[in-house]
């Protein structure tokens, strides 16, 4: 295989992974294995994927040519292969949890809801993988459209209305915002590819490049940029796996890529020192957005809700990182975007295993079950911790790296507002992960005789274990990613 | 040939192997990291050694010198008593979280001036401190487990910003010392006061310590607020303002530890007192201060760890160590009295125990006209822990009058602990000169030449018979079992209110603003929706299709203007 | 139940006795170096004792009569 059949396959594999689970949705066990083993072979082309453009490879693959420079094309680059890596990886635990989830709990149509999760992991592999905006665009749409059943799964009134918001909110602001900004960039670029080092700089007029920020920013509503963050509040109707794809896997972080790939690849920093006004208002926005989310989580007791807001808090200082533009800024972003998909997808399937398997969704409630299932609360503390920035855990690195990004650039308030938003995160999630490891063990916590199972336990633990990755594989991280702030020659 | 491998390495790597072991083998297992830890020590010139390159810089994980050797030997040689005292219970959590505390503290020493490493090890420290409070069964165990958090959590994340700023501002190692007056070192120096103890953050450990468990309360005492003083002496050597912070210490840890019905609390508050004379030392800065400083920092790690051994001795026997219960213990318990006394009469730097020469070495830095309120506190405190930490339980422990009734007895292992640690708190007392070589400015002076000798003896006399006076008039009140507030009741009150009400305003504030919004939203999208079927009759002549009109035609005309143009 | 404050004093305020007495003779029979301040002058030490004994019973007063909590505390520490 090489690397462009390579980066044909991880983009093909969870559609043929959707399609295979349908195909094979009784038995359940069938259909698990389905779903279990390519998820392997999704992991497995993604390590793939990763090893070849860590020595350099390069591929592009064009699947048409609708105008003029503008494709409908995907390119292998570290962004992307990391983002490959990331899904493929916590993808496979994800899809261990999702069985035994939907075995636990008897969820309806659990292969319908398996599909759509492959099919989103599709999308956003795309997204990362995008050559240009255009493809982007695309690959937006397509996320979107995908993962709106999942929203709906439930099928119930209040899933409809949360399904309705959520097609609206991201399919409105990407066709009223995201298209028009596309299109403009085209009219004064000539070009829609992502360059690094940008292809805007010196092109744009300084209220073009400023509404063109905006209007991106904003048209890229899967990062959840306030106030197009309603999605993300409509979408806790979704059953916990379809949560943890959403949050942790494919709509956020994609996002989250998405606004860095503009700020990196279209505006670059001579681009968004032309939009000086808007990058410092959406920095601005950006973090006391991060605070006011982590303030709100402190007073949701729903845990998919407080989590809901963790996230969207983690996405913030995506973004402002991503604003931030200089190679530690970007750095400090794709640490976040890691840090952010290892530690959302361990909580969120910790939280599914507890609701599982106690019946558990409140923050309260959760006091004392940390004695009678500690790998699970374990690796919810341990998530939980990363999610802070507690070093010396994934988060604390991007949290260190965005403070000194922040500070290097003469922005010291933003800083301190990481800084801030980092302490409304410690007290969210600090005292629930303490109390659950050290409350008195709950009478008949569990609703099911035979407690949690392997496969909702296992992918926790090894998703806090990732947690830690970082604090090994930082420095190798710094370089690979290095191609991504170079400008070219 | 030596192995570049950081001690605390071991103790990390030894203790998630303890959570799987049966009971019998966790302290051997726990007393063979600790001396395979010592070893690496020892055995290891002073340097630098293990680089990794994280994050585009190059960092070394092992850096050896005088001032991180003193504080490793003295923490090595306590975790090899803990290791002992463990064996006296059954709990395979607490000893893995033992074992974290001592390795991300041992670590943290021997990472040197690499900040970032540091961080991460302080850190470290710091979840396994919390995690040795949540192990206790302690009924207030979790809330303290959790206050203790939030204070680790602000350390932590004050930490993670002046590392960041450092980093930025200097580059990742410290050359020299940090400017505490810089934003970033003003961060850092913020982080280590509240590790150390400093007044405002001097509750946690009396907080943390009283609900622990007997090994915990020991574990914690050696392995906490004494990685602060290490990195203040590293990091902030000289700095003015430590002085005045260690003599507020003085004087709260003496006021509490005088006052105190619960005897571990009354040790905690003695060791933040014995803290404030290390930092004011630290502040002098002088060699000689700051070797009395390492010297010092030796002695209170084992002694206070002795302390607390003893005391968790009181605690398995009766239930408690409060002064008010422990009326005739001593003829019950004769060894683990005189442990605790031993203990104590080290603790107040009695002549022949441990902190005496070291305390000697600090009345001599502070001998100068400028400081010379500091040598005033560093005496007195000497006798007030004389008379509260030695005098006054010994007075119930062997006072007449019936034994409370004993509830259980202290282990074999708890008793050879508190026997181990009493041993070393007499042999350094009175072969101090080993202690001396291993401070990086030599100590030459004698601690038992005849006027530092006589003055000690003349203090610690003279405070023992006014106390002991002012006891028997019943001048001093009688024992009861009552708690102290300090200023966590302030934390936990007001502080807490005002922030539970700064956040519901926020949360109101918020609230409202989000309702605006989805009121805007839905009135935009009726109104969309409204036009939207208004165009959908584009031939009915309304005044939608006139205003639609108008602006196709405006459209036209401006587009031919621009033509134009 | 109410005992009797002074009944281990006894030998404790001999041994404290002794050491006062010994200190203050060491003191005054070697040969010392003079004094940076009064309070390093020979006989200061005992002073300086009696004051720091003064300040603790002065503490624990103040302290039981403005910090104390309302009723006793009944927990009993870990014995684990």
């Amino acid at each position: 295989m090489n690397a462009e059949l390579g980066l044909l396959a991880i983009l093909v594999l969870p559609v043929a992974q959707a399609a295979l689970v349908l195909a094979c949705a009784r038995p359940p066990g069938l259909r698990d294995a389905a779903y279990i083993l390519s998820a392997c072979a999704i992991a497995g082309v993604a390590f793939f994927v990763f090893n070849e453009t860590a020595h350099g490879a390069q591929a592009r693959v064009v699947l048409a040519r609708p105008l003029p420079n503008v494709d409908l094309a995907f390119a292998l680059e570290p962004l992307g292969a990391m983002v490959a890596l990331l899904i493929g990886g916590l993808g496979l635990l994800h899809a261990i949890h999702s069985a035994g989830f939907v075995r636990a709990t008897h969820e309806k149509s659990p292969a319908r809801l398996m599909a759509f999760m492959a099919l989103t992991s599709a999308c956003a592999l795309a997204v990362a993988f995008s050559a240009n905006l255009f493809t982007m665009f695309v690959a937006m749409q397509a996320l979107t459209l995908a993962a709106f059943p999942l929203v709906e799964h439930r099928g119930d009134e209040a899933a409809g209305a949360a399904g309705r918001l959520f097609l609206a909110v991201l399919l409105a602001s990407s066709i009223g915002l995201f298209l028009p900004a596309m299109v403009w960039t085209y009219a004064i670029a000539g070009v829609l590819d992502f360059r690094p080092g940008g292809v805007l700089g010196g092109l744009a007029d300084p209220v073009s490049a400023n509404l063109l920020l905006v209007m991106f920013v904003f048209g890229i509503a899967a990062a959840a940029v306030p106030p197009m963050h309603r999605w993300l509040m409509a979408s806790r109707e979704a059953p916990s796996p379809a949560l943890t794809s959403m949050y942790a896997l494919t709509v956020l972080p994609a996002g989250c890529i998405g606004v860095f790939k503009v700020a990196a690849f279209v505006f670059g920093a001579s681009g968004l020192a032309d939009a000086r006004l808007a990058t410092q208002a959406l920095i601005v926005l950006a973090g006391a957005s991060m605070c006011v989310a982590a303030l709100v989580a402190l007073s949701k007791q729903d845990v998919h809700e407080r989590l809901a807001y963790t996230c969207l808090a983690q996405a913030l200082a995506a973004v402002l990182g991503a604003l931030l533009t200089i190679p530690a800024g970007l750095f400090a972003s794709a640490l976040q975007i890691t840090a952010l998909m290892c530690s959302a997808a361990t909580l969120l399937m910790a939280s599914g295993t507890i609701a599982a398997v106690t019946g558990r969704t409140q923050a309260g409630a959760y006091a004392g079950l940390g004695r009678v299932m500690p790998w699970t609360l374990a690796g919810f503390a341990l998530a939980s911790a990363s999610m802070v920035g507690m070093p010396p855990f994934a988060g604390a690195w991007a949290k260190l790296w965005l403070i000194a990004s922040s500070s290097s650039v003469g922005l010291v308030w933003a800083a301190v507002l990481v800084g801030l938003a980092a302490i409304l995160t410690f007290a969210h999630l600090g005292p629930m992960a303490a109390n659950a490891l050290s409350g008195r063990a709950p009478p008949d916590a569990f609703i099911r005789p035979d407690g949690a199972s392997f496969l909702l336990v296992a992918p926790v633990a090894l998703g806090a274990v990732a947690t830690l990755s970082l604090l090994v594989f930082a420095s190798a991280l710094s370089e690979f990613l290095k191609p991504v702030w170079t400008p070219m020659p | 040939m030596p192995i570049a491998l950081n001690p605390g390495f071991v103790l990390l790597l030894a203790a998630p192997l303890v959570l799987a072991l049966p009971r019998g083998l966790r302290p051997p297992t726990i007393a063979a990291a600790a001396f395979a830890a010592l070893w690496l020590v020892l055995g290891r010139d002073f340097g630098v050694a293990g680089f990794v390159r994280q994050m585009g810089v190059e960092m070394a994980t092992l850096q050896l010198d005088a001032l991180n050797q003193v504080f490793g030997i003295a923490l090595l040689i306590t975790l090899m008593l803990i290791g002992a005292y463990t064996s006296g219970r059954q709990n395979r959590f607490e000893d893995a979280a033992i074992l974290t505390l001592a390795g991300g503290a041992v670590s943290a020493l021997f990472v040197g001036d690499h900040l970032i490493l540091f961080v991460a090890a302080a850190s470290l420290a710091g979840l396994g401190a919390t995690w040795v409070v949540f192990a206790s069964s302690h009924p207030d165990a979790p809330r303290a487990g959790v206050r203790f958090m939030v204070w680790h959590g602000l350390e932590s994340l004050f930490f993670l910003v002046g590392a960041a700023l450092h980093l930025v501002a200097h580059g990742e190692a410290v050359e020299a010392h940090i400017d505490a007056g810089s934003l970033s070192g003003g961060f850092i120096f913020a982080a280590l006061l509240i590790r150390a103890g400093a007044p405002l953050a001097h509750v946690w450990l009396k907080d943390a310590v009283s609900r622990a468990s007997p090994a915990g309360a020991a574990a914690l005492s050696a392995f906490t607020a004494m990685l602060g003083v290490y990195a203040l002496a590293r990091f902030f050597p000289a700095e003015p303002m430590l002085m005045p912070i260690g003599a507020a210490m003085i004087a709260i840890g003496a006021f509490y530890a005088s006052a105190e019905d619960d005897l571990r609390a009354s040790a905690a508050y003695a060791q933040i007192a014995h803290i404030g004379l290390c930092l004011a030392l630290i502040g002098i800065g002088s060699r000689l201060a700051l070797a009395a400083v390492e010297g010092h920092a030796f002695t209170i790690i084992i002694a206070f760890s002795a302390l607390q051994m003893g005391l968790g001795c009181i605690v398995q026997i009766l239930g408690d160590a409060r002064v008010s219960m422990i009326g005739g213990v001593g003829r019950v318990a004769p060894i683990s009295c005189a442990c605790l006394i031993v203990a104590g009469l080290a603790v107040a730097g009695a002549p022949g125990f441990a902190m005496y020469p070291t305390l000697t070495a600090a009345l001599s830095a502070a001998a100068q006209w400028d400081t010379r309120w500091l040598w005033l506190a560093f005496s007195g405190l000497s006798a007030v822990l004389f008379a509260v930490l030695v005098l006054r339980p010994a007075l119930r422990l062997y006072g007449a009058g019936a034994a409370q009734p004993a509830i259980g007895k202290a282990a074999y292992g708890m008793v050879l602990g508190s026997v181990l640690g009493a041993f070393f708190c007499l042999a350094i007392g009175l072969a101090p000169q080993w202690l001396f070589g291993l401070t990086p400015s030599e100590l030459t002076m004698s601690p038992f030449a005849p006027d530092r000798l006589a003055r000690q003896i003349e203090l610690m006399g003279a405070a023992g018979i006014a106390f002991l006076s002012m006891y028997v008039f019943g001048l001093f009140p009688r024992e009861r079992g009552t708690s102290l507030a300090d200023l966590d009741a302030l934390y936990r009150g007001p502080v807490a209110g005002a922030g539970r009400w700064i956040g519901i305003v926020a949360l109101r504030v918020f609230g409202a603003a989000d309702r605006a919004a989805e009121v805007l939203s839905t009135r935009l999208g009726g109104a969309t929706g409204f036009l939207m079927r208004q165009l959908d009759h584009p031939y009915r002549p309304r005044l939608a299709s006139a205003a639609q009109l108008v602006a196709l035609v405006g459209l036209i005309l401006v587009a031919a203007l621009a033509g134009r143009l | 139940m109410k005992t009797s404050r002074s009944g281990a004093a006894g030998p404790w305020f001999v041994l404290c006795l002794a050491l006062l007495a010994g200190g203050i003779g060491l003191e005054f029979a070697a040969d010392i170096a003079p004094a940076f301040w009064v309070g390093a002058k020979p006989g200061a030490a005992a002073a300086i004792g009696a004051g720091a004994a003064a300040f603790a019973v002065i503490s624990a007063n103040l302290a039981r009569f403005i910090l104390a909590g309302r009723g006793e505390r009944s927990d009993d520490a870990d014995r684990s």
